[in-house]
Parts: structure tokens; C-alpha cells; sequence
């Protein structure tokens, strides 16, 4: 199971919340690749109420700034608006590329379904196997809290 | 596992982020459509199938970005 930081969710509910297109998010770990710790807001090179195309300078100066505070770039989640509510062919596509061009034992697409204020989260792992073939299926994900600080 | 992780962050360091596009294959984004066909009702003319369509509507089979 996919477990993403409580301050992470949090994050990420705000972003999307009420969204007039579709947007981006690049997901990072420090400990584990199954504990989404941190993510950050991928600039889109264009973006419409039905596509995403992200800036993949700005994605190669997070992820660059990312590795040398030890942070793992290990997924992306990206919007819907509307009621398509799974992955679309072109984000298959997508996550095809992405899983191929990093090295990652498993790679994290996620989807923001948008409703207005409501937003709702699904996520997929992306893996390859060891002929290459990749394979996509839904994660289900829980929220961890943050470490209280003891006295 | 944190070690894991540092390798994983090395083997990265200087890879590309790829292009692409994330789309909801939606009529609106298909390079069949006319956007500029619109008539009063939100309809645009698809070329592709000789019709009628709303951009919102999502795309028959005959998508391309």
C-alpha cells in the first residue's frame, strides 16, 4: 500500500481545489519509495481544461535541486476536471515514458479528480518487468501523520 | 531502505524528464475538430466523422492529440 504524508495530502488538496485546468504535481521520498513525504507543483509548458503538457526544464530543476537535499523524485499526479475519472490512452502513454526514462523499481501516476472544492485521489503503480513490459494497476493509498516532536 | 533510495537518487541525477502530454482525451483536444466551427448550441463540426460534436464530449476511438 501507498502511504503519502499527511502535510503532502494536504498540499495536494489545495492545489487542485477548484481548478479551472489541469495541472501537475511532482511526488518525492526520503525514506522508502512507498512514502510519498513531499511533492511540488510542476509548472505546465501548456495546460487546458482537458490536457496537461508539463515543462520538463522546470521538472529537471526540482528533480536536480531535489537529489541534493536526498529527495527521490519517484511519481507525478496530474488533474482531471471533468468525469473522466481513470487514466485517459495519452496518460498511459505517459506513464509508459516516464517509467522507462527513470530508474525506478516502481513509479507513482496519480490522478486529482476535480469536482469544484472536492477532490478525490487515485493513484497507480507503474512497474516494469524484467522483459520490459510495463504494467499499470490502482494502489490504494493511506494517509500517515506527521511525527509529533517529543518534549 | 534510505540507501536504496540514494541509489535511486544517483542513477537519476542526470536523466531528462520526458515530454509529453497528459490528456483526458476529450472531442475538444482532437486535432479533428474544428474548434473554430462552434454554432450556437457549444457544437463543433468533427472532420473526422462528418458530425456534430461538444468539445466536452469524450473522445470516440478516433482520438489524436
Amino acid at each position: 500500500m501507498l502511504q503519502i504524508h499527511e502535510q503532502v495530502k494536504v498540499d495536494l488538496l489545495r492545489f487542485y481545489s477548484d481548478s479551472a485546468v489541469e495541472k501537475g504535481v511532482l511526488l518525492g521520498c526520503t525514506t522508502s519509495l512507498n512514502r510519498l513525504e513531499k511533492c511540488c507543483a510542476l509548472p505546465a509548458l501548456q495546460a487546458g481544461l482537458y490536457f496537461y503538457t508539463p515543462n520538463t526544464h522546470a521538472a529537471d530543476e526540482i528533480i536536480r535541486t531535489w537529489s541534493e537535499q536526498g529527495i527521490c523524485f519517484c511519481g507525478l499526479i496530474h488533474s482531471h476536471i471533468t468525469e473522466k475519472d481513470d487514466l485517459s490512452d495519452a496518460d498511459i502513454v505517459y506513464a509508459n515514458k516516464l517509467i522507462k526514462t527513470f530508474t525506478l523499481p516502481v513509479l507513482w501516476f496519480g490522478l486529482a479528480l476535480v469536482h469544484g472544492k472536492q477532490v478525490v485521489f487515485r493513484f497507480y503503480a507503474v512497474t516494469n518487468n524484467s522483459s520490459g513490459k510495463t504494467h499499470i494497476s490502482p494502489v490504494r493509498y493511506a494517509v500517515f501523520p506527521s511525527e509529533r516532536r517529543s518534549k | 531502505m534510505k540507501n536504496n533510495v540514494e541509489k535511486i537518487i544517483e542513477a537519476n541525477r542526470n536523466v531528462s524528464f520526458p515530454e509529453g502530454t497528459c490528456c483526458a482525451n476529450r472531442c475538444a483536444d482532437c486535432r479533428h475538430i474544428n474548434m473554430g466551427s462552434m454554432d450556437s448550441a457549444g457544437k463543433c463540426h468533427c472532420r473526422e466523422m462528418g458530425r456534430w460534436v461538444y468539445p466536452s464530449d469524450p473522445a470516440c476511438h478516433y482520438f489524436k492529440w
